[in-house]
């Protein structure tokens, strides 16, 4: 590993809170991962369900002799098999969409920095206007527009994402653009492709880091909403806000597991993409002096 | 300074301009509401006649220049299910979203400034790395969960709290608000905390990170050199250092909490302009939809104005740079 690198590896190690966000981040990737093949039952396979087994408490046996550790929802599913299909869910909707909209948003920031003038004047407006309506109702109209889904949910946080990474990218171009090491390189006459990505990216990398790593809690804490809300994935496929709300409505009936224990998975993953991205930011930012 | 206000003004009503003529092009995308307005019985005749009298019969551009002219008279088009102005609906519910927001805001610079300055204070202490950790929980936390969990510990458990509705409104100077009645601001404590939970989190740090800072920088060591108390120089000088800042955030913010109230709306059944938004995507009512869009991006406006102006009155360094 390079100096850099290490000595980055070595701080982030320093920090309490952020290994702790590791090993918890770590921990539910492999859940996640092997949901599948952890999982007691398929909840999503309704012929694996019996509606006997509906609202059953947290670790009592079903007809069959299975043994509910977290309970079961109104449909007779398995809540701790559930939570694991969701957690996959969420993980791969907030990667994806982050990875796309880091492209995207970096990618176009990139391009405005280094062109300026109409260029940069076309591609900042655009994010100023994305970024003069919040997330929330952004995706709530593009959803309600295309339908709901998993494609559309993900299409949605894309959009939503952009525009910050263009503007921190832009930004931080603006500044870079006038080192020295740029202009040695424009000097040797290296294509502009070439300089932005290979010279430029590399240097502007650290800020983007920490914005998409936060940003990939607060996709999954969004997707998680708008299925709450009704109009995120559809009831058919996994998902965490889906099994809240489905526990929300049961509520009164005294089922209180039902939503706890989704939430409660919910909120462990953001709060350990949280705790990395906050040492993160302690790591990689010279400024940030504890 | 005139000639600033104007420039942002205007360049506001060219973001509107923007905004309407996105938001018209996509909600026309939505399903087609002859649809639902008729009933499955009705003759071709018929649904021709009420396409006729939407005006939905009309080309798309037409459509929106027609919807341009009437909004610059404050006619957003009559909601296809209640018949009523869109903007006169969604005015009326405006007054309990901001309310809502209002306390949410109100309630986390309370919950943030305060520890956010403790934080900044302890920052070696355990207290100070807790009260970190703990922001950073608040963060990561869901609110439309933390809303379930309060309306399922306050509402239902315990039944400490109303969870439901806005409860009784009273008028003080003709505004009707239910922060005049007792009944009113029990139903108002729910809502409001878990509007105000994620945002007094991002207080919290901002106020510590800026105090941090100011702790630091010269002025202070002046100050204490100069033997003023701690507790000024902190209410004082360190908070005016991290105050200037902050209101920018504070004043974005606000939008956010005003959008976000969709869903701390719909948990707690708050009769607000969130809910009807939601309701409307759900029957496509198309000028609400609209309407709603237009107000909230107003609303965006007028706040980011008011916040420039707020951040070059706290800070006189900002307006000579221009």
């Amino acid at each position: 590993m390079s100096g850099p690198a290490r000595q980055a590896l070595e701080r982030f190690l320093r920090s309490t809170s952020g290994v702790v966000g590791a090993v918890l981040l770590l921990a539910l990737l492999l859940l996640a991962a092997l949901g599948h093949a952890l999982a007691p039952q398929n909840p999503y396979d309704l012929k694996a369900l019996d509606i006997m087994d509906a609202q059953m408490p947290p670790g009592s046996a079903g007809l069959s002799g299975m043994r509910f550790l977290l309970g079961t929802d109104t449909l007779g599913r398995d809540l701790w098999s559930a939570i694991l299909y969701g957690l996959r869910t969420s993980l791969v909707v907030g990667l994806a969409s982050t990875s796309l909209g880091l492209s995207i948003g970096a990618g176009l920031g990139l391009l405005a920095g280094w062109r300026g003038g109409a260029t940069e004047a076309v591609i900042m407006r655009l994010a100023d206007l994305q970024l003069s309506l919040p997330a929330i109702l952004v995706a709530l109209v593009l959803i309600s527009l295309a339908g709901p889904g998993l494609g559309n949910v993900i299409l949605a946080l894309v959009l939503v994402q952009w525009a910050g990474y263009a503007r921190t990218m832009c930004g931080l171009v603006l500044a870079e653009r006038e080192r020295d090491y740029v202009a040695a390189a424009a000097g040797l006459a290296l294509p502009a492709g070439r300089i932005m990505l290979r010279h430029l990216l590399p240097n502007c990398a650290p800020p983007l880091i920490v914005l998409a790593t936060v940003a990939v809690g607060g996709a999954i804490t969004l997707e998680a909403t708008l299925s709450f809300l009704g109009i995120g994935l559809p009831q058919t496929q996994p998902s965490l806000g889906l099994l809240i709300a489905n526990g929300f409505a049961y509520l009164m009936s005294g089922a209180w597991w039902i939503s706890i224990f989704p939430g409660l998975a919910l909120f462990l993953v953001v709060l350990a993409i949280n705790l990395v991205g906050d040492a993160l930011r302690e790591t990689l930012d010279p400024h940030e002096e504890r | 300074m005139t000639l600033y206000v104007l420039r942002r003004l205007g360049q506001g009503a060219l973001l509107l301009l923007a905004v309407s003529l996105i938001v018209f092009v996509a909600v026309f995308a939505i399903g087609d509401p002859i649809e639902i307005l008729v009933s499955p019985q009705a003759t071709q005749v018929e649904i021709d006649q009420a396409r006729a009298a939407l005006g939905l019969d009309q080309p798309l551009w037409r459509q929106y220049t027609v919807f341009l002219g009437n909004a610059l008279r404050g006619d957003l088009g009559r909601s296809f299910i209640f018949r009523e102005p869109a903007l006169a609906l969604v005015a009326m519910r405006a007054g309990a979203t901001l309310e809502l927001a209002l306390a949410a805001l109100l309630l986390s610079v309370a919950i943030g400034i305060p520890l956010g300055l403790l934080a900044a204070l302890r920052r070696q202490h355990w207290l100070g790395r807790a009260i970190m950790v703990g922001s950073i929980a608040g963060l990561s936390l869901p609110t439309f969960w933390v809303g379930t969990l309060l309306v399922m510990a306050f509402g239902v458990g315990l039944g400490w709290l109303p969870a439901i509705g806005r409860g009784e409104t009273a008028g003080v100077l003709g505004l009707q608000s239910s922060l005049f009645t007792r009944d009113g601001l029990a139903h108002l404590v729910l809502p409001a905390t878990t509007l105000a939970l994620g945002n007094s989190a991002l207080i919290l740090r901002l106020t510590r990170s800026g105090a941090v800072e100011a702790l630091r920088a010269e002025f202070i060591r002046f100050a204490r050199a100069k033997g003023l108390s701690p507790r000024r120089i902190l209410w004082v000088h360190v908070l005016r250092a991290v105050l200037i800042p902050l209101v920018t955030i504070i004043g974005l913010e606000f939008g956010g909490l005003v959008a976000f109230s969709v869903v701390t709306e719909t948990i707690f059944a708050w009769p607000g302009m969130g809910k009807l938004i939601v309701d409307s995507i759900g029957v496509l009512d198309r000028p609400v939809i609209v309407a709603y869009l237009m107000v909230v991006a107003a609303l965006f406006v007028v706040i980011n104005l008011v916040v420039d102006l707020l951040y070059r009155a706290l800070d006189p360094r900002v307006g000579g740079r221009r």
